[in-house]
């Protein structure tokens, strides 16, 4: 009772202990995001397509709406180029130059936010887990020190707000888990994944956390309560992805300088009679926007190891970093600024290890008949390392060209692993707050800050000689190369 | 080790272990592509071809590191240990400078591999050289000097295709060493 009951509210040394995270998660995450002032990556499109939202502008998207409308309703907030003109970005999706002076604050500031944000929920989910402050507080470094998420986040991209409503879902499914579970908690859990969904469509992995609450019921002999219950899961899903989309056409009320996208006669109509917002159009409407993202989709190119300069890489690689991505440069003299995607090594091979090691524990436990020395955490083991298993196999099957950063995902997942075996083969050393165990930890934790301070200007746009961006290529596979 | 024994293996000093094998694993990736200041390698990139080691360079970049041995091994790119891909494919120069002491004076054998040439200079004195472009081939010369300072010069240039530039010396003790590693009786000065 006391633990449920330490779970529902954080106790002093929860609380301190998350407080001190957020503190160092402002410096990680949030302090100074609008930094550089200049675009990386694929700020380009999702600033295109934000600056649409603010003017109203009729636009079709390869990704669901909600990133973009975030990234969107950071500048409304903040306002930072009142001054400026905007104008051209709603004639194009990628836009080329952007105007002299233009801030980043407004555009960057809920991807900056969620990430930071999402500190909490990683520790959350930890100590929803384990139970144990110190260890949640330690295993968040994992994701409070990831270079290569600290480097995607910090930019008006999407997938820091993804990674929120999927610890968010995670968060809810742990702590419901065991718990007898209502129409109300499968909506929930509905949507949370249908927010995560509407931000992009390989959230769509979250669909097994429905599976395994399905599969619990089913132990607990609960037949019941599955089908309102999923028929609550799947009406949350839709009831987010659906209103997000209305949203969206409900803001697409112009059409500027011809550009229709896809839509079809029907669609162009409703927009000249300004009928966006009303719901009798909605399925003409979603079903051309849909049409859009699967043409969108077949029409990116597939992944050419051959061509020079490529940024994309084969999933299997990713575990290992490779590779990484050289987002931004700029020259000054001898020395160069670089914002490069590249992961924290030390956080990246905990993780690969933990994937490596939870695959041994669950296959000589189900097919050697290993003893399981505590049931709950191997269950956890055994669906994490299944939803990890799971989004590498799918996504392998995706033709179009592929990138690091749609390793996020599993890379957390991987971080929850870890955690999940430290604690799974140490329990008792841990509760009992064994001096090597701990000094372990310690020293594990250092070793992830000082991997990430050596990596930082990767991040932060800080300036390197060769020389000095050299000692950084630890492994010629990451691809890691400096501009000469 | 017997199974019994692996058993009672105590999993809190692997963790330990791991912890600071971590530490030892950055330290070592750090100190292994840090290179030491000892040959000054100067690199130009032409805009236009070179065919032969004095040609006209008609430089377009250039760029100055340093390396602790001459070590570019036969490649489409240049590539040394330290530093990995460094981005010249063709038509470019490149200049190494170094210093060593000699204990004692002694006919020192110097191999150079190399695609395309190249000219082995020792205080100023031209030891051997090969002007023209020419597939990774090795060429030696045998050189008698004093004890004391010396400084070791070498132009080389890649044409196009392969490239590649490796280094060695062998003192009469018989070992061969990398150009910019120190032996028992040569010591490559760091600058």
């Amino acid at each position: 009772m006391a633990k449920k009951f330490a779970m529902k509210s954080l106790d002093r040394k929860q609380s301190i202990a998350l407080g001190f995270l957020l503190f160092l998660g402002f410096f990680t995450y949030f302090y100074n995001y609008w930094y550089p002032p200049k675009q990386f990556w694929d700020e380009n499109y999702h600033i295109a397509s934000a600056q649409k939202y603010i003017d109203r502008v009729m636009f079709m998207e390869p990704h669901p709406p909600l990133g973009k409308m975030l990234i969107a309703l950071g500048e409304v907030l903040l306002h930072p180029n009142e001054k400026i003109d905007k104008s051209s970005f709603d004639m194009t999706d990628y836009i080329k130059h952007f105007p002299k002076g233009m801030s980043f604050a407004g555009y960057r500031l809920f991807p900056a936010l969620f990430a930071w944000l999402n500190v909490t929920l990683f520790f959350l989910i930890l100590l929803s887990l384990t139970h144990n402050t110190w260890l949640s507080f330690f295993g968040s470094f994992l994701y409070l020190f990831d270079n290569a998420i600290i480097t995607h986040s910090r930019a008006a991209m999407l997938e820091s707000i993804q990674l929120f409503f999927i610890f968010s879902a995670i968060l809810w499914f742990i702590r419901k888990y065991n718990e007898p579970k209502g129409i109300k908690e499968y909506l929930i859990l509905g949507i949370l994944s249908g927010s995560a969904l509407a931000v992009k469509a390989n959230s769509a992995i979250l669909l097994l956390l429905l599976v395994f609450w399905i599969a619990k019921d089913l132990r607990q002999r609960a037949y019941l309560k599955i089908v309102p219950g999923a028929i609550s899961y799947v009406a949350g899903v839709l009831t987010i992805f659906f209103g997000v989309f209305y949203l969206h056409f409900t803001l697409g009320q112009k059409v500027v300088d011809s550009r229709y996208y896809a839509a079809s006669k029907e669609y162009k109509e409703i927009i000249k009679t300004g009928e966006t917002a009303n719901l009798k159009h909605f399925i003409t409407m979603l079903k051309d926007n849909l049409t859009y993202m699967s043409n969108y989709q077949k029409g990116v190119p597939k992944l050419n190891l051959c061509k020079p300069g490529e940024n994309g890489s084969l999933f299997i690689g990713w575990p290992l970093g490779i590779k990484a991505i050289n987002y931004r440069w700029e020259r000054h003299g001898s020395h160069v600024q670089y914002i490069y995607l590249q992961g924290n090594p030390i956080t990246w091979m905990i993780g690969f290890i933990a994937v490596i090691l939870s695959g041994a524990l669950v296959i000589a436990v189900l097919l050697f008949g290993l003893p399981v020395r505590n049931k709950a955490i191997f269950e956890y083991i055994a669906i994490f390392f299944f939803i990890y298993v799971s989004y590498m196999i799918a996504v392998g099957q995706i033709p179009r060209v592929m990138y690091l950063y749609h390793y996020f995902i599993p890379l957390c997942i991987s971080y929850i692993l870890a955690i999940l075996l430290l604690f799974y083969l140490f329990e008792e050393q841990i509760m009992a707050y064994d001096k090597v165990v701990w000094s372990a930890i310690a020293i594990i934790a250092g070793a992830i800050v000082f991997a990430w301070w050596f990596f930082s200007p990767f991040s932060y746009y800080k300036p390197l000689t060769t020389q000095e961006f050299n000692k950084r290529v630890w492994f010629e596979y990451w691809q890691l190369r400096a501009v000469r | 080790m017997s199974i019994g024994s692996f058993v009672q293996f105590d999993k809190r000093i692997g963790l330990l272990a791991f912890a600071i094998a971590l530490w030892v694993w950055m330290g070592y990736s750090i100190a292994s592509h840090s290179a030491k200041k000892i040959i000054k390698t100067t690199i130009i990139q032409s805009s236009r071809p070179i065919t032969y080691l004095d040609a006209k360079i008609y430089p377009k970049k250039k760029e100055v590191i340093w390396i602790d041995k001459l070590y570019f091994p036969k490649s489409n790119e240049l590539r040394h240990p330290t530093y990995g891909y460094l981005g010249y494919r063709r038509d470019f120069v490149i200049y190494f400078d170094a210093d060593f002491k000699l204990k004692k004076p002694q006919r020192v054998k110097f191999t150079i591999y190399s695609d395309d040439g190249f000219c082995l200079k020792i205080d100023g004195k031209t030891i051997m050289q090969y002007i023209k472009d020419r597939p990774f081939s090795k060429s030696e010369a045998v050189v008698r000097l004093a004890a004391g300072r010396h400084h070791l010069h070498i132009k080389y240039f890649q044409g196009f295709g392969q490239l590649g530039i490796v280094g060695y010396y062998q003192l009469e003790d018989g070992k061969r060493h990398f150009i910019g590693k120190s032996a028992g009786g040569i010591e490559f000065i760091e600058q």
